[in-house]
C-alpha cells in the first residue's frame, strides 16, 4: 500500500501540484447499545479509503473515495488536481509551514485487539452496565452505548513525510432515567481510553453506570433552577467545557486568521484573571484525545495556550503556522478518510491552583456549585458560549444547599476568563466527540474547581 | 455491480446462508464543494474544492427473532458475502427480540417529483468560484465594520438502493445543492453575525446574491447594541433558530422509540392537547422538491404524509417497521438508514402551519419582543422532561415593530409543552432548513434571562 501512496503522491506532482498529501486508512469499528436489558442494535465494521490533499498556487483540493482499486486511486488523484486548480488565485499564495520529514511507525500498545475479541463478549459488558444501572432502583431506565475503534494510517507527502499510525479505542456513554409521578429526570456518563480491549477493565464499567442511575434518582428531588446573573462555582468536567467550548475553539489559528476568533491580534495580550493557565497536550499515553502526529505528519505536542491569563499561542496546522508565522504544534486532525485535516484541539484542560474547594465557596453568599457537562457550544466569532450542567446545587453564605436541575449558563468568552475569581488544586478530565465543520473528532477536556462571577443561568424558576 | 443488482444480491446470499428474513440497503453518494473566505486583512483566500465519492453495501439479517447488521464498502460478491457471514454470526449470539415481528412486507413506492436533478452530476465548479468571488467583494463593501465573509457552494447526489425478502426492490436518485454567506463585522466591541444558506432539489434553485442581501442586513443591525428587560416577551424565531430547536425538543419526543421506552415527555399523550389549537405540524415524505422526500424510506416502506399535531392536539408519533409492530399499527415511513448503521426513526420534511400573517406583520406587531436566527444549547434539551435552557444567539430587538438592534446573552428556557402552547401565529415566508419547512413563527410571553 505505502508504495501505491509513494506512487500518488510522485503523481500528483507530475500533474502540477505544488504539494500532495496522501492519507489511506483502514479502519475496524463495532458499535452496540442496549437500551432496558435489550441488544438494540451491534453493528460491527470494516472500512477502507483514501484522502488525497493537492495544493496549487493557493488553492487546496481534496478528493476522497473508499473505491481503492488503483483506477479508483488514479481517478481520486485527478480529481484532487483538478479541483486545486480550480480553487487556484494568483493573488494569495500557500506558503506551508516548513515540517520536519519523518518516516516512522508508531501504534498505541494494545494488548486484546479489538478486531480478535468476539462480540458477544463486548456485549456481554454493555449488558452488565445496564444492569447495574437498572439495578439502583425499579423505575430506572439507561440506554448504554459501545463504541470501539483501530485503525491504520498510512500518511505520505510530497516532502518526503512517510508514516505508518496504528489507534486503538474504546468509548462508553451511559444514560440513566429515572422516574416518579410523571416527572423524568436523566444523568450520562462517558468514559474512553486508548488502547485494546484490556482497557475496559480500568474504566469500572459497572461502578459507574450505577453511579449515573443514582444521580438521576437525586435529580427527582431537585428544584428547578433560577435564572439571572450568579457567582457560579464550576467542577473540572465543566472546567473542561469552558477551556474546551469557551477558549479552545477560539485559540484554533485557522478560525483565527479567517478572523472569526475573538482572540485575533490578542497574542501577548492579557485575556484572562491570573489564575487562567491553559493547555492543550496531544502526549499524554492513553488520553483520549492523544495523538503521536497529527495529520499532516507533525509531531504531536505540549502546547501553553494561556498563561497566567496572558495568551500565549495558537493551535495551529501547517497552513496557518505558514500564514501567520507561528510555530507548528501538530494540531491538524481529520475524522477519517472522508475528511482533511483542520485544525482541533487535543486534551485540553486548565491547570490547577492551589486553593481548596472549601475556600472557593466559603465567601459565596448566593451562588451556584454546578457539576458534570450536559454539552456546550460556542460561536468564536461573537464570542459567546452556552454549556448545560447535569448537577447544581445553591450556595448560600459558603454552605451547598438545595439541588437543582435543568441548569444552563452561558458568558461572553473574554468576559468570562476575566471573571475567574479562584482555582482549585484538584482536576478532573472528561472524553468527549466534538463536531467543527462536519468532522466529529475525539478529545478530553478539564480542569480543577474554578469560581467564575456574573455568569448568565438560564434558569426558568 | 449496480446497487440494485448488490441489494438483491445480498438478500438472496443472506437467506441461503441461514437467514429467514433480510434486507439490503446500498448507497453511492458524490458531492463537490467550494468555500472561499474575504477577509479585511488578507482579502480573498482560503479557497479550497472538495469532491467525495463513497460507496457501501448494509445488511440486515433475522434468525428467529434475533436481528443483526453488518455492512462493507466494497460491493463485490465476496465482500457482501463476508458482511452477510458476519451479520448472521452476531444474530446467532444475540438474545432474541420478542418484540420482533417482521420486516416490512412489500407496498408499491410512493410517487414522488422533484427529487433529482441531473445537471448536478456535472457541477459548474468555476462558475460557483466566480460568483463566490464576487459575492465576497461586494458584501465585505457593504459596510467599513465587516471584516470577514465566507461563501460557498455544495453539490451532491446519490444513489439509492433497498431490497428484501419480502419482495422489496426500490431504487432512485436524489441531489442537494446549497450555498451560503456568512458575515463577521464588529463595531465598538461588539460583534455581530449575519448568515444565510439555502438548499435545494435542483442546480439553479438556490441564490447566492439573496443569501448575501439578507447575511448583509442581519451583520448590519447586530453592528447596534440594543436592550431588552429579563422577563415574559414576544419571541419571534425564524427557521434556522426552531431547526435545532425542534430537533432536539420534538422530534425526539415523537421518536416511537423514546416513546415506547417512556423516555419522551409526550409518552401517553395521543389524543391530547400538546399545543396551541392554532398549531398544525405534518410530517411529510412526498412533498413534491422536498429535501427529505423519497419514493420510500431506509427500509423500503412507502413514503407517506402523516399529520402528527392537528390544531394542538397530538395525532401521531413517528414509526419504523418494528416501533409499529410494537404498537400493532401501521409505519409511518420515518426509518432512517445509512448503509454503516441500523434503522432509525428520523423526520421526513416536517411542516408547521397555523395562523398566517405576512412577515413585515409579523414584526409589525410587536411591541417589545425578540427575533431569534439561532439558538446555541439545543442538544442538551432534556426529552424526558422537555426542559430546554439555551442562549438566543444571533438575537435582535424589535421595539413597536422595528428591529433596532442586536442583544446579546439572552437566554431562554422553559419547557417545549409551554413553547407550543405559547404558538401565536407564522410569517408567509416558508422555507426548508434541513427537515423543517418552516416561516418565521411567533410565540407570546416567553420567558427570557438575562
Amino acid at each position: 500500500m505505502k508504495d501505491l501512496l509513494k506512487w500518488i503522491v510522485d503523481e500528483g506532482l507530475t500533474e502540477g501540484a505544488d504539494y500532495v498529501e496522501v492519507r489511506y486508512q483502514k479502519f475496524y469499528s463495532t458499535e452496540i447499545e442496549v437500551r432496558d436489558g435489550k441488544v438494540i442494535s451491534a453493528t460491527p465494521g470494516i472500512e477502507r479509503g483514501i484522502a488525497i490533499r493537492a495544493l496549487f498556487k493557493g488553492g487546496w483540493g481534496f478528493s476522497t473515495t473508499n473505491d481503492i482499486s488503483k483506477e479508483g486511486l488514479r481517478s481520486a488523484l485527478k480529481i484532487a488536481v483538478k479541483m486545486a486548480r480550480q480553487a487556484s488565485t494568483d493573488t494569495e499564495l500557500v506558503t506551508l509551514a516548513p515540517a520536519t520529514v519523518v518516516v516512522d511507525e508508531v501504534e498505541v500498545p494494545v494488548k486484546e485487539p479489538l478486531e480478535e475479541v468476539p462480540i458477544d463478549e463486548k456485549i456481554k459488558v454493555l449488558l452488565e452496565a445496564d444492569k447495574s444501572a437498572r439495578g439502583v432502583a425499579p423505575s430506572i431506565k439507561a440506554t448504554s452505548n459501545y463504541w470501539d475503534y483501530a485503525e491504520e494510517k498510512l500518511i505520505c507527502t510530497s516532502d518526503g513525510t512517510e508514516l505508518e499510525i496504528k489507534n486503538s479505542w474504546v468509548f462508553f456513554g451511559i444514560w440513566a432515567y429515572a422516574s416518579e409521578a410523571g416527572l423524568i429526570q436523566s444523568y450520562r456518563d462517558r468514559f474512553a481510553m486508548l488502547g485494546g480491549f484490556e482497557v475496559t477493565e480500568k474504566m469500572d464499567v459497572q461502578g459507574r453506570s450505577k453511579r449515573a442511575a443514582e444521580k438521576a434518582l437525586k435529580l427527582l428531588k431537585a428544584k428547578p433552577a433560577p435564572g439571572g446573573k450568579f457567582t457560579v462555582v464550576i467542577d473540572g468536567v465543566l472546567a473542561g467545557l469552558l477551556a474546551h467550548e469557551a477558549i479552545g475553539h477560539a485559540s484554533e489559528a485557522d478560525s483565527v486568521l479567517r478572523g472569526i476568533s475573538v482572540l485575533r491580534g490578542k497574542l501577548g495580550k492579557t485575556v484572562g484573571s491570573k489564575y487562567v493557565t491553559l493547555i492543550d497536550d496531544a502526549t499524554v499515553m492513553g488520553r483520549f484525545g492523544s495523538d503521536f502526529y497529527d495529520d499532516e505528519g507533525v509531531r504531536a505536542q505540549r502546547k501553553v495556550l494561556i498563561q497566567n491569563g496572558v495568551l500565549k499561542g495558537y493551535l495551529t496546522n501547517r497552513e496557518t503556522a505558514g500564514k501567520m508565522n507561528l510555530p507548528l504544534t501538530g494540531n491538524a486532525r481529520a475524522q477519517d478518510y472522508r475528511h482533511p485535516p483542520i485544525v482541533r484541539m487535543t486534551n485540553t484542560f486548565f491547570q490547577p491552583g492551589d486553593m481548596t474547594f472549601e475556600e472557593l465557596i466559603e465567601d459565596i453568599k448566593y451562588g451556584i456549585y454546578a457539576k458534570g457537562g450536559r454539552g456546550g457550544q460556542v460561536s468564536p466569532a461573537e464570542g459567546v458560549f452556552q454549556f448545560g450542567a447535569q448537577e447544581a446545587y445553591l450556595i448560600r453564605n459558603g454552605e451547598l444547599t438545595e439541588q437543582l436541575r435543568d441548569f444552563s449558563m452561558s458568558g461572553f468568552i473574554l468576559e468570562t476568563l476575566k471573571n475567574v475569581t479562584g482555582v482549585a488544586k484538584d482536576f478532573d478530565i472528561y472524553p468527549s466527540f466534538c463536531g467543527k465543520a462536519g468532522q466529529i473528532m475525539r478529545n478530553t477536556c478539564g480542569g480543577p474547581h474554578m469560581r467564575i462571577e456574573n455568569i448568565i443561568v438560564g434558569g426558568r424558576a | 455491480m449496480e446497487l440494485i443488482e448488490a441489494v438483491k444480491f445480498a438478500v438472496e446470499k443472506a437467506l441461503k446462508l441461514g437467514a429467514d428474513q433480510a434486507d439490503a440497503y446500498a448507497s453511492k453518494t458524490y458531492e463537490n464543494s467550494i468555500q472561499a473566505t474575504n477577509d479585511k486583512i488578507g482579502g480573498i483566500r482560503d479557497r479550497r474544492a472538495t469532491s467525495e465519492k463513497i460507496e457501501g453495501l448494509g445488511v440486515r439479517v433475522a434468525v428467529g427473532k434475533s436481528v443483526a447488521y453488518a455492512y462493507t464498502t466494497i460491493l463485490e460478491e465476496d465482500s457482501i458475502i463476508e458482511a452477510i457471514k458476519t451479520a448472521i454470526k452476531l444474530a446467532k449470539v444475540k438474545e432474541p427480540d420478542p418484540d420482533f415481528k417482521s420486516l416490512p412486507s412489500v407496498k408499491p413506492p410512493a410517487k414522488v417529483e422533484g427529487i433529482f436533478d441531473e445537471s448536478i452530476i456535472t457541477p459548474p465548479v468555476d462558475e460557483a468560484f466566480e460568483q463566490v468571488r464576487q459575492v465576497l467583494s461586494q458584501a465585505m463593501e457593504a459596510n467599513p465594520n465587516f471584516n470577514t465573509v465566507i461563501s460557498g457552494y455544495s453539490f451532491a447526489w446519490a444513489e439509492r438502493a433497498i431490497a428484501n425478502s419480502l419482495g422489496v426492490e426500490v431504487s432512485f436518485k436524489e441531489s442537494m445543492t446549497s450555498t451560503g454567506v456568512y458575515i463577521i463585522g464588529e463595531k465598538e466591541g461588539l460583534r455581530s453575525l449575519g448568515g444565510k444558506s439555502e438548499e435545494s432539489r435542483a442546480l439553479k434553485e438556490v441564490d447566492i446574491e439573496k443569501c448575501a442581501e439578507e447575511a448583509i442586513k442581519y451583520a448590519k443591525i447586530g453592528l447596534n447594541k440594543a436592550k431588552i428587560e429579563a422577563g415574559e416577551k414576544t419571541i419571534i424565531f425564524q427557521p434556522e433558530a426552531l431547526v435545532g430547536l425542534i430537533n432536539y425538543a420534538f422530534i425526539k419526543a415523537v421518536n416511537a422509540y423514546n416513546v415506547q421506552e417512556g423516555k419522551s415527555y409526550l409518552t401517553g399523550k395521543l389524543g391530547s392537547q400538546v399545543a396551541s389549537e392554532k398549531l398544525t405540524i405534518i410530517d411529510d415524505g412526498t412533498l413534491t422538491k422536498g429535501l427529505m422526500t423519497t419514493p420510500v424510506d431506509g427500509e423500503g416502506v412507502p413514503s407517506q404524509r402523516n399529520i402528527i399535531i392537528e390544531k394542538g392536539v397530538l395525532k401521531s408519533y413517528l414509526y419504523d417497521s418494528y416501533t409499529a409492530f410494537k404498537d400493532n399499527r401501521e409505519s409511518t415511513g420515518n426509518a432512517s438508514r445509512q448503509f454503516r448503521s441500523a434503522v432509525t426513526v428520523a423526520p421526513r420534511n416536517h411542516i408547521i402551519s397555523g395562523e398566517v400573517v405576512k412577515k413585515d406583520e409579523l414584526i409589525g406587531d410587536v411591541k417589545e419582543g425578540l427575533l431569534v436566527r439561532g439558538v446555541m444549547g439545543a442538544h442538551s434539551t432534556n426529552i424526558a422532561t422537555g426542559a430546554f435552557s439555551v442562549l438566543a444567539n444571533p438575537a435582535y430587538v424589535i421595539q413597536n415593530g422595528e428591529i433596532i438592534g442586536q442583544i446579546k446573552g439572552c437566554m431562554i428556557a422553559g419547557t417545549f409543552q409551554e413553547l407550543l402552547m405559547k404558538y401565536a401565529a407564522q410569517g408567509d415566508d416558508v422555507v426548508q432548513k434541513g427537515f423543517l419547512v418552516a416561516p418565521s413563527i411567533k410565540f407570546e410571553g416567553v420567558r427570557i434571562a438575562l
